[in-house]
């Protein structure tokens, strides 16, 4: 039967190719419901997962797959499921959980126009910021953006790793169009494919404290049926677990798991530069729009403009340091993004006033046309 | 040809069992009190700390519990029980 | 020294007394629980019991068992226990729960596990209200009596709970009211015996947020109630289960039957097809050996070559997706090449108008969409009018030579014209015009080898039919060929 990780070279959508990164880092339950764009992810998970001896579930709605892969994490396994926007907007209740009971999953999201029901089968870009402050409260997650099928299959592997190393929801915001193009993909040989998984306990269970955690901030895991016997609540709570309802309690744990992430960005901040050491405007951004970018950049310094293109492969946590000390020596951040602008007003906090920075808003159903950006980007250099 | 037996009472032992309460856990909800089969029980005279009147034997019953568990399984706080008495 | 209260074993003391009102009948039913689960301890290991609880003062019951526990959020613990339970299968999984929680926000969730069959135990403690918010109304109140959010007396009717639970097809059913403690305790016992979903409702005393305002002012009072107005079936039918202030609540064991659990069902329909006969989310799962070997070095293009845009267009049916698949494989997985494809169509099945975009060349290409093709290949007429306007001049058009009768053409385009369906149709089936055309392509243009061409068409087309696509494919090609030769 079929291999959990189907090496060789594949001609892919980025859909199919999330599913294959999925199963190559080890997700053996999927808990999720159709939604057009991300269907072809549930489709091809639910036999793939099969084959390899997991899960597929198809819950009752969004609410119910989002609580289904809390839970199945805490039975010990690395579980995801894939939406898109209207699905998405249901599940920040429990990626709020998950982040507050430090729940390793992944959540696919391939972005499509919104707000509402919007454009089912057309692109968007414009839940860069739900990503980051979807459910209630504070609390951080990271967020990846693939631009490519290869990408699609690299990253769904590296959230797995960046979930069960730091314990929170990973969100890979896919979008339409990655989703549905087809491209090369290339799948490594298993010993290549490097996988993280969960700080297990060290020590027995009677003086374990399931939430204290040492100097990564990163608490280690028991899952259910080991003996731990760890209470687990969505409540603040103290380091045993218990619910722990007094300021002093919440502004300790709520402070560490924002600091978890916070604290440790440049571990997990991955961005991908090209040509921004000696560029007077730099391109910012992610996902399908930094193809265009790249087709941009390359006509720009074809006729000797100097152009630069910064990618975000982390979108969140966002890499402010960087964006702070570029915008030290440019004119000005070009954002391309497919909303009406939400990256963009990151990337002009974090530059400070030292730069200029403008937005090429698009508000969804198709890529930016690379003429029009071409043109924005010509006038820096009149 | 089966035959009944007679009973024999006297070779059957009616359970004893002792009560052991948690004064400090009871909220005086009176359940236990209520349905005692053999009514062994009755509120102190005296409160314990959260103001509650809690379960006593009732003086000169102490023997008279039948080990039915009924006040163990209806209590709600895990206030009571009761134990084999030997 | 102190005694210790048998069930402390399995209770954190250390958090008593609990946080839940007098005479509450959530605290008997956690003592039948707990009872439960200790005389169950011979043949249970305590360690793989979870207890999965959602919003309200039942959902605190999870917080006060010295077990794998997990307050979720409203509505979700029958979710959550599904996938705990699918996760680890091993794990005996009970959800402790109240009625809104199960059956109002989490009515859903409830109904599809039941479905389902899903192997939890379902703890439902109805207090005919939501109590730690204040006593309002909820979806098991009795019509006619107060909360606070119907103080003129409620006027929605309730659920009938066991009733709605048997028609979800839950396999074991049973309702207690907190009065019959020791009964609760052999539910539960029972419930732990069975596979499947086991739905238990426990009728609770709330004295402080319902009894109260209904003339039920005590958990004694509340207690007396249910003994005066139950009555205990040994075999009850559900459908007479509604509870109304006036009729006696219908009490005893609804549903008890042995049917496969989802993993069971899931288990029995794939293992033969798969070859595995254990599914479970932590992956420890044995999988059969698998011997094959496959490459992941890329044969480096031989020459540079910029992308070419290519755009097939017919319509939904003529297999013009698969075309401009097979295209893609030919190129990235056989010709060591880079190609990005994308397809377009409107919401018919069959018949509408559609096209599928191929780009291909030898390094990764950053515009996905195929803005001025170099080449068209166009299998109907109607496809052909969509999409006449973005032919380009100098450019390349295949077509249909039956089907497709162009018109007014830019300068400089290349007209290659090949009866693809009627040679499809002379082979026996039309639907591999499609892959004639793409023989014809094959062999009129540089960018894909015919070996790799070939390749991708065996891996792309139905098990069995890989012989007849190649004849098809091979037809087209020659008559490219002879075309080709009679050019020169």
């Amino acid at each position: 039967m079929a291999k959990d990780v189907l090496t060789g070279i594949h001609f892919l959508s980025g859909n199919y190719a999330c599913v294959e990164g999925a199963i190559a880092a080890g997700c053996r339950f999927y808990a999720g419901y159709p939604i057009t764009p991300s269907n072809e992810i549930a489709e091809r998970m639910s036999f793939r997962i099969a084959q390899v001896g997991g899960i597929y579930i198809q819950m009752e709605d969004e609410l119910g797959s989002m609580a289904a892969l809390v839970g199945a994490s805490w039975g010990g396994a690395k579980s995801m499921t894939a939406t898109s926007g209207p699905g998405f907007s249901l599940m920040q209740e429990n990626i709020g959980l998950a982040a507050m009971t430090e729940t390793p999953c992944v959540v696919v999201n391939v972005q499509r126009g919104g707000p509402s029901t919007g454009l089912p089968t057309l692109v968007g870009q414009a839940d860069v910021m739900q990503a980051r402050w979807g459910s209630h409260g504070d609390y951080e997650i990271i967020a990846l953006a693939p631009a490519s099928s290869q990408e699609c299959f690299d990253f769904t592997i590296k959230a797995f790793n960046l979930a069960e190393r730091w314990r929170v929801p990973v969100i890979v915001l896919m979008d339409e169009v990655v989703g549905h193009m087809w491209e090369r993909v290339i799948i490594p040989p298993k010993e290549e494919i490097k996988l993280i998984s969960r700080k297990r306990p060290t020590i027995p269970p009677k003086d374990f404290l399931p939430f204290k955690a040492g100097k990564d901030l990163v608490p280690e895991m028991p899952i259910a049926g080991e003996g731990y016997r760890v209470h687990v609540t969505g409540l603040t709570h103290d380091e045993k677990g218990y619910p722990a309802m007094n300021d002093k309690a919440h502004n300790k744990l709520v402070t560490r798991l924002v600091d978890k992430i916070r604290k440790n960005a440049s571990e997990i901040i991955e961005i991908e530069e090209i040509y921004t050491e000696d560029a007077e405007v730099i391109l910012v951004s992610f996902g399908i729009s930094a193809r265009i970018c790249r087709y941009i950049l390359d006509q720009a310094r074809k006729r000797g403009l100097k152009v630069g293109l910064l990618r975000f492969i982390t979108v969140w946590p966002f890499p402010e340091e960087r964006i702070r000390k570029l915008a030290e020596h440019i004119r000005a951040f070009v954002v391309v993004e497919i909303n009406l602008g939400q990256i963009v007003f990151e990337v002009e906090r974090a530059a400070g006033g030292q730069c200029d920075t403008f937005l090429i808003p698009h508000a969804g159903g198709h890529i930016h046309d690379p003429q029009k950006v071409w043109e924005k980007v010509k006038k820096f250099f009149k | 040809m089966i035959v009944r037996k007679p009973l024999n009472l006297a070779k059957f032992e009616i359970p004893k069992g002792r009560v052991i309460i948690f004064a400090e856990r009871c909220k005086g909800c009176e359940l236990c009190i209520e349905y005692c089969p053999k009514q062994i029980l009755e509120f102190s005279e005296d409160y314990n700390e959260k103001g509650y009147h809690y379960p006593v034997v009732k003086p000169g019953m102490e023997n008279e519990c039948i080990l039915c568990s009924f006040c163990q399984e209806v209590c709600p706080d895990f206030a009571i029980f009761v134990e084999k008495q030997e | 020294m102190e005694k210790k209260h048998p069930l402390e074993v399995l209770t954190r003391e250390e958090r008593l007394p609990h946080i839940l009102c007098t005479g509450c009948g959530i605290g008997t039913t956690m003592a039948n629980l707990a009872e439960a689960l200790m005389e169950e301890e011979a043949e249970l290991d305590l360690d793989k019991v979870s207890i999965v609880s959602g919003i309200g003062c039942a959902g605190r019951a999870a917080g006060y068992f010295k077990l794998d526990g997990f307050h979720t959020t409203h509505g979700r613990p029958v979710a959550f226990a599904t996938g705990l339970k699918l996760a680890n299968p091993d794990l005996h999984v009970i959800v402790f729960s109240g009625d809104g929680d199960l059956a109002a926000i989490g009515g859903n969730h409830l109904i599809h596990a039941a479905r389902r069959n899903i192997d939890i135990k379902v703890i439902c403690i109805n207090n005919f209200t939501y109590g730690m918010t204040g006593g309002q109304m909820g979806p098991t109140t009795p019509l006619g009596t107060w909360s606070s959010t119907s103080v003129y007396g409620n006027y929605e009717m309730p659920f009938n709970l066991p009733y709605l639970m048997e028609a979800c097809g839950a396999t074991y059913v049973a309702r207690w009211t907190s009065a019959h403690a020791h009964y609760i305790k052999n539910s539960i016992r029972e419930a732990m015996h069975r596979k499947g979903f086991c739905f238990i409702e426990v009728i609770s005393a709330c004295p402080v947020n319902w009894g109260r305002r209904n003339k039920l002012r005590t958990g004694k009072a509340m207690v007396k109630f249910f003994l005066d107005h139950t009555v205990v079936k040994t075999h009850p039918n559900s459908a007479e289960a509604l509870i109304q202030m006036d009729t006696p609540i219908v009490c005893g064991v609804f549903v008890d039957k042995t049917l496969p659990s989802y993993l069971d069902v899931m288990q029995e329909q794939l293992s033969k097809k798969l070859g595995i006969s254990v599914f479970r989310g932590d992956g420890k799962v044995e999988l059969p050996e698998d011997k094959k070997e496959t490459k992941t070095k890329t044969k480096p293009a031989t020459k540079r070559l910029r992308p070419v845009q290519i755009k097939i267009a017919g319509l939904g049916g003529q297999g013009i997706g698969l075309l401009g698949l097979i295209l893609g494989r030919a190129a990235c997985i056989f010709d060591g090449k880079q190609a990005i494809y994308t397809q377009e169509y409107g919401p018919e099945a069959r018949g509408g108008a559609s096209s599928s975009n191929i780009i291909i060349s030898s390094e990764l290409i950053n515009i996905p969409y195929v803005t001025k093709p170099d080449v068209m290949i166009t299998m109907a007429q109607g496809a052909f009018r969509k999409y006449k306007k973005e032919i380009q001049p100098n450019s390349i058009l295949f077509m249909d030579k039956d089907l497709v009768k162009p018109t007014a053409l830019p300068k400089g385009v290349k007209v290659y014209a090949v009866p693809a369906t009627r040679m499809a149709e002379q082979l026996g089936r039309a639907v591999v015009a499609n892959i004639v055309m793409l023989g014809f392509f094959v062999a009129l243009t540089p960018y894909i080898s015919l070996e790799a061409a070939e390749k991708a068409l065996n891996m792309s087309v139905p098990k069995g039919t890989e012989e007849f696509n190649l004849k098809a494919f091979k037809n087209g090609y020659d008559y490219g060929k002879r075309i080709k030769k009679e050019g020169e």
